[in-house]
């Protein structure tokens, strides 16, 4: 089930709600569980064993490491822990990357392996970073171990983070699977972030998402220079939206629930540099990443090689967690690369020029980058980065950028606008900042925007969600 | 001193303020909670009494029911998918929130709708389908071969061109679509000189400013249909043609295939009939399948339909066989898709038979029909973008193995 | 506590074994199978007695079932050279499992409409029909109608 969905919106939220605030305190967990579990098995009833598994199996883990770890049997501990990190990760590798592996297996072997390509469980690269980041804690006694089998349930299924992020590590909401209030204010404050959410994955992404899909469908010689870029920034735009806005849809449904959730995107395309970039965009997933595998490696306090390696083991992980594939490693790769040119060698260049400057910078390679995101492997993706730069035949402009260009300039415009943060504070200062307060045109721009969104949802012959492959 | 003090007062002035933004927001919040959850009840209860509909006039499908709850469909996850259909489809004034959707996406700027170009002047024109190679170099093959089999019959081929590259002026401004020249030459060379292709795209772009092309339906008109068909019967010799007709309008009111895939309902349609002013030819037109037999190719019930280009024959069938009371020692083998339909209205007189072969739902022996029925003429009537997509005319013209 | 401390490595383990037997059933049914037609269809002949049996073309694929073979990624069809009898052999690997309802509706039809012409008079063969064996497995179905049907089915799911 997704969000963007009409019968999410219209029957599950509801019904959940209903049921929610009508039990005690004592069952709120227990109604989340349940229905997050519902929630999980909609898509692919099948994985509900995997995820029941999870659950249990960390569990289990947690206890028997706190156990050992406070007898000070370390021995066993550590053995507990890494069978438990070997788990988590066997299972994602399998499903995630067994294909992958096969595929590339058959392509050196001369005979070939028969296999079965296994459709990926929804959100299992989510939620196993979930459990893996309490299993850790547990095992470096960061946090208390969990004993109530609900309130674990109820941390690594959460239906509002499950499918794609934020990534929540357990530290954070401890203290609020045990005790947490939701009033009405915050309700509201729920209900705001999570219709923001809403129309930036309806109205801008999924629009500006059927540019990037007619024009990637486009013959290669009817792909001109400037309609490429067209294409490659409407997919700049649309993963922005529709990743942050799903993020923002689950922040506001946790808030809903009385649960806080890191915010995981901050005006990322406004960034000056790669490195700042990269301090915006999934900061769920990135510090998820400097805190288990960065830090422990040792950071930058360690020799320039070895930092050198530390960050290109963390960039290749990066990407090959987005998805099996060469071009996702590469993706990966590419920013270890920036990123480590920038801190050599860049750094003081990048200081002295003017802001602007340092932007169209920043954008040029992110945009390069979603290159190898989008295109379904390499030799595509270096196709269309000819196209991009005038090798490929299409000329420099024709009447298919003219179209394109004429059908998209509007919301490209509130694309950008929409980027930086802007309008938001402006709409935020009138609304509140004024003598007097403008309380209805706050509500007539929230409610505006779920009836045209609720539009797109009913017509939705047209709503793919793109965060559901990694 | 003073300074101090006009700096805590800076201070506590910007604390007051922050107070009084988080109290207005923490206000506003408040209202669009209880605003956000009344709206969900009554979408609740508005969806709960709304009756469900059965089938979508707009839309022209069948509407999705509640479906039926077993282990096997919940454990495959159909029950599922079939319940979020049947939520969407049966939501509350679904035709006016996808009517809303629609002049969004105009408002933004755009020219397509499902796949359907919103064009000038009220016209909707397909986005032409990638062509399907395999196949159709399969049916070029196949075609090129039937006529070989059957080298004392005259095989004619004739793709109409569709309304995107004949109304090129009416397509929004640089929207990209197939050049159908190109495919037409490719198609050509490909079936060979054993065929006698007829190219329809000069006759039809000589009157490419009159109403040749439905707005709200992938067909040509009748009258478009017309001025194809003095081509053919040039080509085709079928000697001195009837020039003067008496036309029918028999609906004005004609909303399309392309009006329910786009959801945009502005324009209407008319539909003619065309006979002969010279007086009519009498016939029997026989359905194969259904035993049925009339003495019309129209079927003017059609007219109370949503579609109203069934007018032609009520639709699309596997075989069609119309006898003439006529003299004339010519007897024609049509394979066909819809555009033909109303182009029999012109072929009528020039024929003693007419069989009309759908290859999408016709599985019989083609050789048989040109042997029992004394076929004199062959012609392959389609449109070309379905022409190009079609992966059925490969398989009915097979020779049959024999057993 | 030790007791406790045992129990849960028990769990543990029991469950590392149900994952492990999980995981070896999705392995075994319902996912995307890349065997070619060809070679399952093969094999499927050859696990039983093919007698009167022998492929049959795209058109009588029509014919018999009403589907056009070309909407999916493969068919294959035998059918008896005689009326009379009524085995019969289907296999289509589809382009994507939406089409399993298409296909299954057409062998529902089909079957009803042989039960229907040899009910009465023809209790082997209507014997026959209602022992067939249907079987969806993710992108491949088979639907076979002969004595040997089981056997058929096991070549089947071995050779995706």
């Amino acid at each position: 089930m997704i969000f963007s969905s009409v019968f999410f919106i219209f029957v599950f939220l509801p019904i959940v709600l209903l049921v929610y605030f009508l039990v005690p305190r004592k069952l709120k967990n227990l109604v989340i569980l349940l229905f997050s579990l519902v929630f999980y098995a909609w898509g692919e009833p099948v994985y509900i064993v995997l995820m029941l598994f999870s659950i249990l199996y960390n569990y289990v883990a947690g206890i028997e490491i706190d156990y050992h770890r406070s007898r000070g049997m370390d021995g066993r501990a550590r053995f507990t822990f890494w069978m438990a990190v070997a788990v988590n990760l066997g299972i994602l590798g399998f499903f995630k990357y067994y294909g992958f592996l096969l595929e590339n297996l058959n392509a050196i072997l001369p005979a070939e392996i028969p296999f079965r390509a296994l459709s990926l469980p929804i959100g299992i690269s989510f939620y196993t970073f979930q459990t893996l980041s309490y299993v850790i804690d547990v095992y470096l006694d960061k946090v208390e171990v969990q004993r109530n089998i609900i309130s674990f349930g109820t941390y690594i299924s959460m239906f509002p983070q499950l499918i794609a992020g934020p990534i929540v590590r357990y530290a954070d909401v401890e203290a609020q699977l045990k005790n947490r209030r939701v009033t009405l204010a915050r309700f509201g404050d729920g209900t705001a972030w999570f219709l923001r959410g809403l129309g930036k994955k309806v109205l801008l992404a999924n629009n500006i998402g059927m540019a990037y899909d007619a024009i990637a469908a486009l013959p290669s010689g009817q792909l001109s220079v400037l309609t490429a870029w067209i294409g490659c920034a409407a997919y700049t735009f649309q993963i922005y939206f529709d990743f942050s806005g799903y993020s923002d849809m689950a922040i506001g449904l946790g808030k809903m629930f009385g649960f806080e959730f890191m915010k995981n995107f901050q005006y990322p395309y406004t960034s000056a540099s790669i490195t700042e970039f990269w301090r915006r965009w999934h900061i769920s997933l990135g510090s998820w990443f400097r805190e288990y595998v960065y830090i422990p490696l040792g950071g930058n306090r360690v020799s320039t090689a070895k930092h050198i390696r530390n960050i290109m083991v963390v960039w290749m992980l990066t990407g090959l967690w987005h998805g099996a594939a060469w071009n996702f490693i590469f993706w990966g790769l590419y920013y270890g690369v920036l990123l480590l040119i920038e801190k050599y060698a860049l750094k003081n260049i990048l200081d002295r020029l003017p802001a602007f400057v340092c932007r169209i910078y920043t954008m040029f390679f992110v945009m390069i980058g979603w290159v190898f995101f989008f295109s379904p492997g390499m030799g595509s993706a270096l196709r269309y980065l000819g196209a991009m730069f005038g090798i490929g035949g299409g000329g420099f402009l024709n009447g298919t950028t003219v179209y394109y260009f004429r059908n998209y300039f509007l919301l490209f415009i509130v694309l950008i606008l929409c980027s930086g943060s802007y309008i938001y504070k402006k709409f935020l200062q009138i609304s509140f900042g004024g003598k007097r307060e403008h309380k209805v045109l706050v509500l007539t721009a929230y409610l505006l925007i779920f009836l045209l969104s609720a539009a797109y949802l009913v017509n939705a012959t047209y709503n793919p969600f793109l965060y559901f492959r990694f | 001193m003073a300074t101090r003090r006009e700096n805590q007062e800076k201070i506590d002035r910007r604390t007051m303020r922050r107070r009084l933004l988080a109290r207005r927001r923490a206000e506003a919040c408040r209202w669009l909670a209880g605003i956000f959850v009344l709206l969900l009840a009554a979408a609740g209860i508005l969806n709960i009494v709304t009756k469900d509909r059965e089938f979508s006039d707009s839309e022209n499908r069948m509407l999705a029911a509640f479906p039926e709850f077993t282990w096997e469909s919940v454990k495959s996850g159909k029950y599922m998918s079939e319940f979020e259909s049947y939520v969407a489809d049966q939501f509350f004034l679904r035709d006016q929130w996808i009517t809303l959707k629609l002049y969004e996406d105009i408002l933004l700027g755009k020219r397509e709708s499902n796949g359907v170009y919103l064009g000038k002047d009220g016209y909707l024109m397909e986005v032409p389908d990638e062509p399907d190679q395999e196949n159709l170099r399969k049916n070029l093959s196949s075609m090129a071969a039937f006529a070989e089999r059957h080298p004392e019959v005259p095989v004619y081929v004739s793709l109409a061109p569709n309304a995107f590259s004949i109304l090129k002026e009416k397509l929004p401004e640089g929207a990209p679509v197939r050049d159908q020249a190109a495919d037409i030459a490719d198609i050509r060379t490909a079936l060979g000189d054993g065929i006698r292709y007829i190219d329809l795209t000069d006759a039809l772009r000589e009157h490419h400013e009159e109403y040749i092309y439905y707005k709200t339906d992938h067909h040509w008109t009748s009258l478009g249909a017309r001025y194809a068909f003095s081509r053919l019967a040039e080509d085709m010799e079928l000697g001195e043609t009837e020039t003067d007709y008496t036309v029918y309008t028999v609906a004005d009111d004609f909303q399309g295939t392309l009006a329910s895939q786009s959801g945009y309902h502005k324009s209407r349609d008319t539909v003619q009939i065309y006979e002969p002013a010279g007086g009519e030819t009498d016939y029997i037109v026989l359905y194969a399948e259904e035993g049925k037999k009339t003495t019309s190719i129209y079927d003017s019930a059609s007219l109370e339909e949503k579609d109203k280009y069934t007018v032609f024959f009520g639709g699309n069938h596997s075989r069609v066989d119309i006898n003439t009371t006529g003299t004339q020692d010519r007897n024609l083998l049509l394979f066909k898709d819809s555009y033909a339909n109303c182009m029999v209205q012109f072929l009528l007189p020039y024929f003693q038979n007419i069989i009309m072969v759908d290859p999408r739902y016709f599985y019989d022996n083609v050789d048989n029909i040109m042997e029992s029925q004394g076929i004199t003429d062959v012609l392959f009537l389609y449109n070309l973008n379905t022409f190009v997509c079609d992966n059925s005319i490969a398989d009915v013209l097979a020779e049959e193995e024999s057993t | 506590m030790e007791q406790l401390k045992k129990g849960i490595i028990a769990v543990k383990y029991i469950l590392l074994v149900l994952l492990l037997i999980f995981i070896a059933s999705l392995l075994s049914s319902g996912s995307i199978s890349r065997a070619s037609i060809e070679q399952v269809s093969e094999n499927v002949a050859r696990s039983l007695e093919m007698g009167s049996l022998s492929p049959a073309d795209n058109r009588m694929v029509k014919r018999l079932y009403g589907i056009n073979a070309n909407d999916y990624e493969g068919v294959s069809l035998y059918v008896s050279d005689s009326n009379m009898k009524v085995e019969e052999i289907l296999i289509v690997r589809l382009r994507d499992t939406e089409q399993s309802k298409d296909v299954e509706a057409a062998v529902q039809k089909r079957l009803d409409r042989q039960l229907e012409s040899f009910e009465g008079y023809g209790p082997e063969q209507c014997r026959l029909l209602e022992d067939h064996i249907l079987d969806v497995q993710g992108n491949y179905i088979l639907y076979v109608v002969h004595k040997d049907a089981k056997a058929a089915d096991k070549a089947f799911q071995k050779s995706l």
